[in-house]
């Protein structure tokens, strides 16, 4: 249940970074959402890595989350800090290159499960995006921009938003 | 929870290098040092003062702030003391 209340608010944050990234928010204002949803989820992994009933399952859990978490932080970080955005490009290279062996756990661990096949897609999705954000802050690609905010617009959509809803209603098929 | 604390020490490593190696900023990469810095340190408050504290973790945790703080925080502490020592200097200049 803690992972839908996370992924809702991980829809948000992408849904607008995406519509940052496009030009449709500005640079002053982002960092409201990055430090909201930064915030949760890490009160969200803090829970799950010390709270009561933490054990291995719940620790992954947070490591993983926190690579999001860092994530946003650093995104309000670098609005007024005056940063390049390099050192943000090269962190996202290393949550890339850990998304691809979690999809791959995800996806063999599945074994036809609606709502793990859907995760396995989550953690593809990430990797990727996340891979387009190290091109453009580390790499400087800047024409990538206009496509890396759409697809971070839409992946808040169906990578947060609409899983997100479903598992916090209990409508999510194979979800426990 | 040690696996937690090595995969982020891994990206800090590995962004302080790319930094020493002048490919991130220096009013950047306090951003990775003290995250990870605040990660370390709650570890090891964790395994120092919570329900877990037994000998071999408080021996865990007195190993791992040297990490946090005389690594991770010193690091970024520094992008901030050193420029403006570098300042007086130029004005002693």
């Amino acid at each position: 249940m803690l992972g839908g209340l996370g992924l809702f608010w991980v829809g948000a944050v992408l849904f607008c970074n995406g519509l940052w990234v496009l030009g449709k928010i500005g640079d002053k204002e982002i960092g409201v959402i990055d430090v909201f949803v930064g915030t949760l989820t890490l009160l969200i992994a803090l829970y799950s890595a010390f709270g009561p009933g933490a054990d291995a399952a719940s620790i992954q859990f947070a490591t993983f989350l926190l690579l999001f978490t860092f994530t946003y932080y650093w995104v309000a970080w670098n609005r007024w800090n005056g940063a390049d955005g390099r050192g943000l490009g090269w962190f996202c290279l290393f949550v890339a290159i850990t998304c691809a062996p979690i999809f791959v756990q995800t996806l063999l661990n599945s074994h036809g499960n609606f709502w793990q096949l859907w995760l396995a897609i989550n953690w593809a999705s990430w990797g990727v995006l996340w891979f387009l954000f190290y091109l453009i802050l580390a790499r400087g690609r800047a024409e990538l921009g206009t496509f890396t905010g759409m697809l971070c617009t839409a992946q808040g959509i169906y990578t947060g938003w609409i899983p997100g809803y479903l598992l916090v209603t209990g409508l999510m098929p194979g979800a426990k | 929870m040690l696996g937690m604390v090595l995969l982020y020490v891994g990206a800090v490593l590995c962004l302080n290098g790319l930094w020493l190696l002048g490919r991130i900023g220096d009013n950047e990469i306090a951003v990775i040092d003290i995250f990870v810095g605040g990660l370390t340190l709650l570890v090891s408050l964790y395994l120092a003062f919570g329900p877990v504290s037994n000998p071999a973790n408080i021996k865990a945790a007195a190993l791992t702030l040297l990490f946090t703080f005389f690594t991770y925080i010193w690091v970024a502490i520094n992008r901030y003391v050193s420029s403006r020592a570098m300042m007086s200097a130029t004005l002693v200049a």
